[in-house]
């Protein structure tokens, strides 16, 4: 009790505390036992849906899986999802795509963290090294493949992964990972603690992540996380969660011996702050109100220089200083409300969003941008093997003004094990604030002349969101529990794909200046198979295969060639536990192909890359205590490019081999 | 009488003015019919639960049986003395301890309470007792897991030491289904990870059975979140508990057990020198949490094939 009264207050919720007074059980075993009622744990929002309802293809990539694949973070884990596209544009700044069209500023899939939206509103990049989060939060990753406005909103372009974290009655204890690199630098320091406490469930993470990036680069990292998470009982029908977050430190960015690049550090960090009400009047209804801000800061200030300035007839050269700061703050307030019946079930909801930005460079400013939502998703069984999902989202915001995105898909269930899916949907992707309002200049001032300056980019024309109208036909096969393959072919049709060209700029040093403006249109087919197989009790094969052809005209990238044609992944666990169960050993595969293929913006042409890594563990299992020894060896295969930029930039794999230890307590 | 039968509750409006509008029928009956035997229904509360039951109960009375009862309701708290009449009935075990507090005094039939707790409760008592319980006869649990798991071998069971006598019951049955279970002790909240640990990675089921040191308020959110994270499907005891996450229960009504208790009652009447035998319930309801099922993935048969398979094989005795 006393202890009951002290969560309460450390969560501030003192009028609550009244609520305490349960005195069922001091009673002993009574009747109400069986009569009283229960808090909602497994509610619509911590379940999986089942892949025969839902919409659109999903991958999900559990615990185990994250585990076998011996990734240090979630980015290299979604390499196992079947047409994703992962990459780095250095050491620290790896990238996402799905379906390609993608530069260094990927920014057209969605990623959310506990319903929480990540991406950085003003380039559109997801910024993964600044998520507070470590691969030890993560109790599950489900990866919808396709457009996912009518669920998620704009920019649910071209795919959505959704992050769930653990609670602390879903991991209690404690658990520590040390990683640390053989043949490199690298280390890797995870402690985290889950507790459930009566009506309070809290779980911490305290995370360490440094490397040097690519061989002969200089992009090392060094990353500090913490991660705090709080869920209250308010009651039987109401749950307050809280997460609170913070993920930052350094990073090298430029080049030795570029004056115009200079080695330097950037500094970025992030800020999180998420509080949740649960409102469930009973198993088939639930309420949720969600309040978030994510604060996103990034510091870079250099010179760049000298500057030569002959050539524009001045007998002198400069020093220019930079500033490539930002700081960057989304606000969201959502309310959605559930409701499950035999036969038909619906999501209804509104949320209001406020993006802003400031930055000295890319803005020479502030811009905001404000979005209001409200949404609709609906599935209603029209008879026993017909399952329609219908979904309406309607936004507002100040940049493009109102839209609308339906989306229509049929399941039909031939049989226990086989269903169909066929759908339709629309989704668009709103112009980043950069791309809104861009305005990135250097100015110089020079000695005896005045300030000369240099408009790198600009945006002077109202934007349109650019559109997608999807269509893809599948199927899902699952005999059993322990195998499900997921088959799609797609068909997507993207216009005014934004882009900056260069155009005259009279005022500029050089006379010219890129500027934003709707261009492109593309066409993209293909095919995709997703397979996750269980083939024994400690045996499991995840499989992914894609091929995508993208036809356009290609008027300003080189978009036809943004995605290899075909892309191949496969993780296979295999563990060979000893009778008594004390202990195991674990071996892991991990194999992918890629196509060549051209990555746009400062990208440039790459190769096929073929990777292989391999995983091999040790696993003690005591009644309290798990203790794991693992080496993992990532590109064993030898060399190969995995990024490659149109100046001079080479990120080249090599083999990395590092040690692993995980221990776990109750 | 002991082949149980399919019924859902008879819907009962449950105010409680109608509880008092019977019992004047009662009164009014009574001054034209002198009822030959006086019934104290006993109830631990006013919750709705005792309402439904004495509702139910007094629904479920035939004309014959009407005229020949003269059945009081009365609340623990309101009652003065120790309780009279020629049989008292207690709803709960609150209604039961009260109703024993005397060494002598009219037989007692409890209904409403957990087997466990009726015996610990009539231990050492030398009164002429019975009960109707609340809870399933273990082989109903475990013929509803085979219902709906047919594959499952193995089943999880963590039971705290005062339930042992339970575990052995189960353990008799479980062997003639052709189910091996994997028990853990459980002496306080503390010790739950631990078996979570052991038990869940490696069984088909997990069997919840009530026992409030294991299943509370407070470490169901742990058990139903890690079941779900290892597959591992939950049969449980009680509606909440489904809604709350497990996968299947079997249980019952207050408003079963009035229905029951007027069939007891008749049963008594033929010869009101013997109490008929403590038993576990013949009505139940099988509730199905399908959307669990179909995000792990299992076909489940119709409620009413539940039912079915449930009712063809009757519970054993005490």
């Amino acid at each position: 009790m006393r202890r009951h009264l002290f969560s309460a207050l450390t969560l501030g919720l003192s009028v609550l505390a009244a609520q305490a007074q349960d005195g069922y059980y001091d009673a002993g075993y009574t009747e109400a036992v069986y009569l009283d009622e229960l808090p909602l744990v497994l509610t619509a929002t911590r379940l999986a849906q089942p892949p025969e309802q839902t919409p659109a293809a999903v991958t999900i990539l559990d615990r185990d899986a994250l585990r076998a694949s011996g990734a240090r973070d979630v980015v290299e884990l979604l390499r196992y999802v079947a047409g994703m596209q992962v990459t780095y544009y250095d050491g620290s700044q790896p990238f996402v795509a799905y379906h390609g069209l993608v530069d260094e500023f990927s920014r057209r899939i969605q990623v959310l963290v506990d319903g929480r939206s990540v991406y950085n509103p003003l380039d559109g990049t997801v910024p993964w090294n600044e998520i507070p989060l470590s691969l030890e939060d993560v109790a599950r990753i489900e990866v919808v493949r396709g457009p996912d406005a009518p669920t998620y909103g704009a920019n649910a372009f071209l795919a959505t992964i959704n992050i769930i974290t653990e609670s602390g009655a879903g991991a209690p204890g404690w658990q520590f990972r040390a990683d640390r690199g053989v043949n490199r630098s690298l280390d890797d320091l995870i402690l985290s603690y889950g507790a459930n406490r009566e009506r309070l469930d809290y779980r911490f993470s305290l995370g360490y992540q440094q490397d040097q990036g690519f061989v002969s680069r200089w992009d090392g990292r060094r990353l500090h996380r913490a991660r705090l998470r709080t869920d209250y009982q308010l009651g039987p029908h109401d749950a307050l969660t809280l997460h609170l977050g913070y993920a930052g430190g350094p990073r090298r960015r430029g080049f030795e011996g570029q004056s115009l690049n200079p080695p330097r550090t950037a500094d970025k960090d992030s800020r999180i702050f998420q509080l949740v009400w649960h409102h469930s009047p009973d198993e088939r209804r639930e309420l949720r109100v969600q309040a978030f801000r994510n604060d996103y800061r990034h510091r870079e200030r250099f010179r760049v220089g000298p500057v030569d300035l002959t050539p524009l007839g001045l007998p002198l050269s400069i020093e220019v200083p930079l500033d490539y700061g930002a700081r960057v703050i989304r606000d969201e307030v959502e309310v959605m409300y559930t409701q499950d019946h035999d036969g038909w079930r619906m999501a209804v909801g509104a949320s209001i969003r406020r993006d802003r930005a400031e930055s000295t460079t890319l803005l020479q400013g502030q811009a905001e941008n404000r979005l209001y939502r409200a949404f609709l998703n609906a599935a209603w069984q029209l008879h026993p093997q017909l399952l329609a999902n219908v979904g309406l989202m309607a936004e507002n915001n100040r940049l493009t003004g109102s839209d609308l995105f339906p989306r229509l898909a049929l399941n039909y269930r031939a049989s226990e094990a086989f269903t169909w899916r066929a759908s339709l949907t629309r989704a668009s992707r709103l112009p980043t604030l950069w791309e809104a309002f861009a305005n990135q200049r250097l100015n110089a001032e020079i000695p005896g002349v005045g300030t000369l300056f240099d408009q790198v980019n600009h945006s002077d024309i109202r934007l349109r969101p650019e559109r997608l109208d999807g269509y893809e036909l599948g199927f899902i096969y699952r005999p059993h529990r322990r195998l499900s393959v997921d088959y799609k072919i797609h068909y997507e049709e993207i216009r005014d794909l934004i882009t900056a060209v260069e155009v005259p700029y009279p005022d500029d040093w050089n006379q010219e200046s890129e500027r934003f403006i709707n261009g492109d249109t593309v066409y993209v087919t293909g095919s995709e198979i997703q397979v996750d197989w269980r083939y024994a009790r400690h045996g499991r094969v995840l499989l992914g295969y894609a091929d995508t052809h993208i036809s356009g005209q290609d008027r300003y990238r080189a978009y036809t060639q943004s995605a290899p044609h075909s892309m191949a992944s496969l993780l296979m666990e295999h563990r060979l536990p000893d009778p008594g169960g004390r202990h195991a050993l674990a071996f892991s595969l991990g194999f992918h192909y890629s196509g060549p293929m051209v990555w746009l913006g400062e990208g440039d042409a790459v190769g096929a890359i073929r990777r292989l890594d391999l995983r091999i563990a040790r696993e003690f299992r005591l009644p309290d205590q798990d203790l794991d020894v693992e080496l993992i060896v990532q590109s064993a295969q030898g060399n190969y490019v995995e990024f490659r930029d149109d100046q001079q930039a080479v990120n080249l794999m090599t083999p990395t081999a590092y040690l692993r230890l995980r221990w776990s307590r109750l | 009488m002991n082949v149980p039968r399919l019924g859902r509750p008879r819907s009962l409006p449950t105010h409680g003015w109608l509880v008092l509008c019977l019992i004047f029928c009662q009164l009014a009956q009574a001054q034209t019919h002198p009822p030959r035997h006086e019934i104290l229904l006993l109830l631990s509360g006013d919750g709705r639960p005792y309402q439904e039951l004495a509702l139910a109960l007094e629904a479920s009375l035939g004309p014959s049986e009407r005229r020949r009862l003269r059945l009081r309701i009365q609340e623990v708290k309101h009652l003065s003395a120790p309780p009279q009449g020629e049989l008292v009935i207690t709803a709960g075990l609150r209604a039961l301890q009260r109703a024993l507090e005397q060494s002598d005094g009219p037989p007692v039939l409890a209904t409403l309470i957990p087997r466990s707790s009726y015996r610990r409760a009539i231990a050492g008592s030398p009164r002429n007792t019975s009960a109707l319980y609340i809870d399933q006869p273990p082989g109903r649990y475990l013929q509803l897991l085979k219902a709906v798991l047919p594959n499952a071998r193995r089943v999880a069971f963590m039971t705290s030491p005062q339930n042992a006598p339970l575990e052995r019951r189960l353990r008799h049955v479980a062997a003639r289904l052709g189910l091996r279970l994997e028990t853990a002790r459980i002496e306080s909240a503390k010790d739950l990870p631990r078996a979570i640990r052991r038990l869940f990675p490696d069984n088909d089921a997990l069997l919840a059975l009530a026992d409030p040191t294991v299943y509370n308020r407070y470490t169901l959110k742990n058990i139903l979140l890690a079941s779900y994270r290892h597959s591992l499907p939950v049969i449980a005891y009680s509606r909440s508990f489904v809604r709350a996450g497990a996968l299947a229960a079997v249980y019952t009504t207050p408003s079963q057990l009035g229905l029951q208790l007027a069939e007891l009652l008749s049963q008594w009447l033929v010869d009101p020198s013997e109490l008929p035998a403590p038993r576990h319930p013949d009505y139940f309801l099988v509730e199905v949490n399908r959307p669990l099922a179909q995000s792990l993935g299992l076909s489940l048969p119709h409620d009413a094939v539940l039912m079915d398979r449930l009712t063809r094989f009757p519970g054993e005795g005490p």
